[in-house]
C-alpha cells in the first residue's frame, strides 16, 4: 500500500528505476536501505538492525559477514547424490526387489537431511523483538539501575529460583533460557547454541529442525553405505570394478562421525534437559569434548525423567514468529528505532 | 521452631513486578515544574511505561500509557504464565506510602499520583499502577487468569497437535509446513482462541468504556501481558 502511493506520485523513468531497486532488495536484503519505500517491510529494518541477510521478500535468511561454511555442508550433502545417482542407483535397482526399498529409503532420508538442513538453516530460530520494555523516554531513555540486576524470581520448585535478566542491547526482560547472541545481533528464544556450519541460531523455533537434520544425515550415511556395500558385494570385480562405491563409502563413513557425535551430545543434554549453552556454561569451557554430561542439581527445568526431559526439548512447541520478516509495520515502529 | 520457620520465610524468594524502577529525582504533584531530589524513602515508582506499540508521533501515543504484567513461574516454566496480580497486591511489592502525615488515608490498592517524571508522567510511591483504577483485584485475576489457560493450552509439548504436526513434517518431507500455511491450519485452534479472546476482551463493556486494551501477547512477543490505559491525570 505504502509502495503504491509513492509509485504514483514518481515519474515513468523513475519509477522503474525503482521497480528495479524493489526487486534487488526483495531479492536479497543486506544492511536495508531505509530511503528505499520497501522499509515499511519487516525485513528491511531487520537487515539493519541484525546481522541477517533476507532473501526472497524475507522468506530466506543467513547471516553476513561470517564465513558461509553452511554452504560447505550443502556441498558435503549434494556431491554423494548425485554420483549415486550416475554411477549408483541404476545398477542396485536391477538387483532385484529388496534392494529397490534399500535405494528408495537412502533417497527418502536424504531429501528430509537436505529440507531438514535448508529448514534449520534458514528459518526463524526464534528472534525477539527489540524495544518493548523500553523504561523511560526522558533523559535520553536512560536504563535505571535496576534493569542492571539479575532478578531472581520464585519457580514451581522453592529451592531453585529464575533468573531474569534485562538485555539492554534489545530493551526487552529476557525470557528465561533465552540469550542474546552477539553473532546474529537478537535475543533468541530457548537459545541452544549459535551453529556456525548451519550459520544460523539453533533456538526455539528450529531446534526440532536441527535434531532430525542430525537423524535424518546419520541415517543417510547409514544408507549410503549399505547401498554401496551391496553393490561392491554383487559386483563380480569387487572394488576393482566400482570405484565410486568405494568412494562413497569412505565420503559416507568420513561424514558421518561429526552429526553422530553431534547427535550423541544433543540426546544425553536434553536428557537431563540442558541447552548446550547451559551445559557449557556448567562445565564453564567453551568445549564440550572431553567433558562427561552429568545431571545439574539446580537445574530447575529438570523432570527427573531422561525421555520426558527430551521429549520436552526436542519437540518444545514452535509458536508463532514473534518478528515475522514478511509482515509490514507503519513508519516509526518502535521495534525498528534505533536508541541511544 | 518458629524461629526456623521465619529464617526459611526470610530465605525464600518473593514475586515482584520487575518492570517497576524507582525514581528519587522528580518534581512533586503540587509543583510539577521544578524536579528537585527526593529522599529515598519518598521516591517514585515507575508502574507505567510508554506505549511502545504505536509509533511517538502517534496521537495514541500521548495518550495512552502501558502497564506491564510480568511472567511469573509458580505454576510452571515450561510455558508462559502472567501474574494474575493486580500491580501493587504482588509478596514483595512496595507498599510504604508516606501519606499519612498528610491526613488523608489512602484507600488501599488505588493508585495516588504523587509526582511527575518522565515528560509529565504522573506516577505515585508505592507498586500500585494505575491500573488499579479500572479493576478490582478479582477482576484482573480472572481476565488474565482466562489468558493463562489458553497460553498453557497452546504451550503443550505433549499435544496431539504438536505431535501430529512434527510427524507430518517428517513424512512430507517439510512440504507440510508450507502446505498448512496455505491451507490456513497452520495456525492451530488454541491460537486461534487466544486471538478471539483477546478481541472479545477488548470489546467487552469492562475495557471498552474504560479505554483499556489489552495487547495481543504475541505481539509482546509473550514477554509481557500489556494492557494500555488512557494516560493518568492528577
Amino acid at each position: 500500500m505504502y509502495i503504491e502511493n509513492d509509485l504514483h506520485s514518481q515519474g515513468r523513468l523513475s519509477s522503474l528505476r525503482l521497480r528495479l531497486k524493489l526487486l534487488l532488495l526483495w531479492l536479497v536484503a543486506i544492511d536495508g536501505d531505509e530511503d528505499i519505500l520497501l522499509k515499511y517491510k519487516n525485513y528491511v529494518p531487520m537487515s539493519s538492525m541484525t546481522n541477517y541477510i533476507f532473501f526472497f521478500g524475507g522468506r530466506v535468511r543467513t547471516l553476513r559477514g561470517r564465513r558461509q561454511l553452511s554452504l560447505a555442508v550443502l556441498f558435503v550433502i549434494v556431491v554423494p547424490v548425485v554420483l549415486f545417482s550416475i554411477f549408483e542407483t541404476n545398477s542396485i535397482w536391477s538387483h532385484g526387489q529388496g534392494y529397490k526399498s534399500l535405494v528408495v529409503l537412502f533417497y527418502y532420508f536424504w531429501c528430509l537431511t537436505l529440507t531438514m538442513f535448508l529448514m534449520a538453516a534458514t528459518s526463524d530460530p526464534g528472534c525477539l523483538p527489540r524495544n518493548l520494555h523500553v523504561p523511560q523516554v526522558s533523559r535520553n531513555y536512560q536504563i535505571p539501575q535496576e534493569y542492571y540486576n539479575i532478578v531472581n524470581l520464585p519457580s514451581n520448585q522453592q529451592s531453585l529460583p529464575i533468573q531474569m535478566k534485562y538485555c539492554r542491547s534489545c530493551r526487552i526482560w529476557r525470557p528465561p533460557r533465552a540469550s542474546h547472541c552477539s553473532t546474529c545481533g537478537c535475543c533468541v528464544m530457548v537459545h541452544d547454541h549459535h551453529c556456525v556450519w548451519i550459520n544460523n541460531c539453533v533456538g526455539q523455533r528450529n531446534y526440532r529442525f536441527f535434531v532430525t537434520f542430525l537423524v535424518s544425515a546419520v541415517i543417510t550415511c547409514i544408507m549410503l553405505i549399505a547401498n554401496c556395500g551391496t553393490h561392491l558385494h554383487r559386483t563380480r570385480n569387487g572394488s576393482h570394478g566400482t570405484p565410486v562405491s568405494v568412494l562413497l563409502i569412505i565420503w559416507a563413513g568420513l561424514s558421518i562421525c561429526y552429526p553422530a557425535t553431534l547427535l550423541a551430545y544433543h540426546i544425553a543434554m536434553t536428557g537431563t534437559q540442558q541447552t548446550t549453552r547451559e551445559y557449557l556454561l556448567q562445565i564453564g569451557s567453551k568445549n564440550p569434548v572431553m567433558h562427561r554430561i552429568r545431571l545439574n542439581a539446580l537445574n530447575v527445568y529438570d523432570t527427573h525423567d531422561f525421555f520426558k526431559n527430551m521429549f520436552l526439548l526436542m519437540a518444545q512447541v514452535r509458536g508463532p514468529k514473534l518478528m515475522d520478516p514478511r509482515e509490514s509495520h507503519p513508519p516509526g515502529d518502535w521495534r525498528f528505532v534505533k536508541l541511544p | 521452631m518458629s524461629d526456623q520457620l521465619s529464617e526459611e520465610e526470610e530465605a525464600k524468594v518473593l514475586f515482584f513486578n520487575y518492570h517497576e524502577f524507582s525514581e528519587t529525582y522528580y518534581a512533586d504533584i503540587d509543583n510539577p515544574a521544578i524536579p528537585r531530589e527526593h529522599d529515598e524513602s519518598e521516591a517514585l515508582i515507575i508502574t507505567h511505561f510508554p506505549n511502545v506499540y504505536t509509533p511517538q508521533n502517534t496521537q495514541l501515543y500521548k495518550e495512552t500509557r502501558i502497564v506491564r504484567i510480568p511472567r511469573r513461574f509458580e505454576e510452571s516454566v515450561q510455558y508462559p504464565n502472567f501474574s494474575e496480580l493486580l500491580p501493587g497486591l504482588e509478596p514483595a511489592a512496595i507498599i510504604n506510602d508516606n501519606s499519612s502525615k498528610n491526613d488523608d488515608i489512602p484507600l488501599p490498592n488505588k493508585f495516588i499520583a504523587r509526582g511527575v517524571y518522565d515528560n509529565d508522567q504522573i506516577f505515585g510511591t508505592t507498586s500500585t499502577s494505575p491500573l488499579s483504577l479500572y479493576f478490582t483485584p478479582e477482576q484482573f485475576r480472572d481476565i488474565v487468569h482466562g489468558i493463562n489457560i489458553l497460553l498453557k493450552e497452546e504451550y503443550q509439548v505433549f499435544s496431539w497437535w504438536n505431535i501430529l504436526d512434527i510427524i507430518l513434517t517428517i513424512l512430507t518431507l517439510n512440504l507440510w509446513i508450507w502446505l498448512s500455511d496455505k491451507l490456513h491450519v497452520r495456525v492451530p485452534m488454541h491460537i486461534k482462541k487466544l486471538d478471539l479472546h483477546i478481541k472479545q476482551l477488548n470489546e467487552s463493556q469492562l475495557l471498552a468504556s474504560q479505554r483499556v486494551r489489552i495487547m495481543h501477547p504475541s505481539r509482546a512477543a509473550y514477554l509481557s501481558l500489556d494492557f494500555e490505559i488512557p494516560k493518568p491525570v492528577a
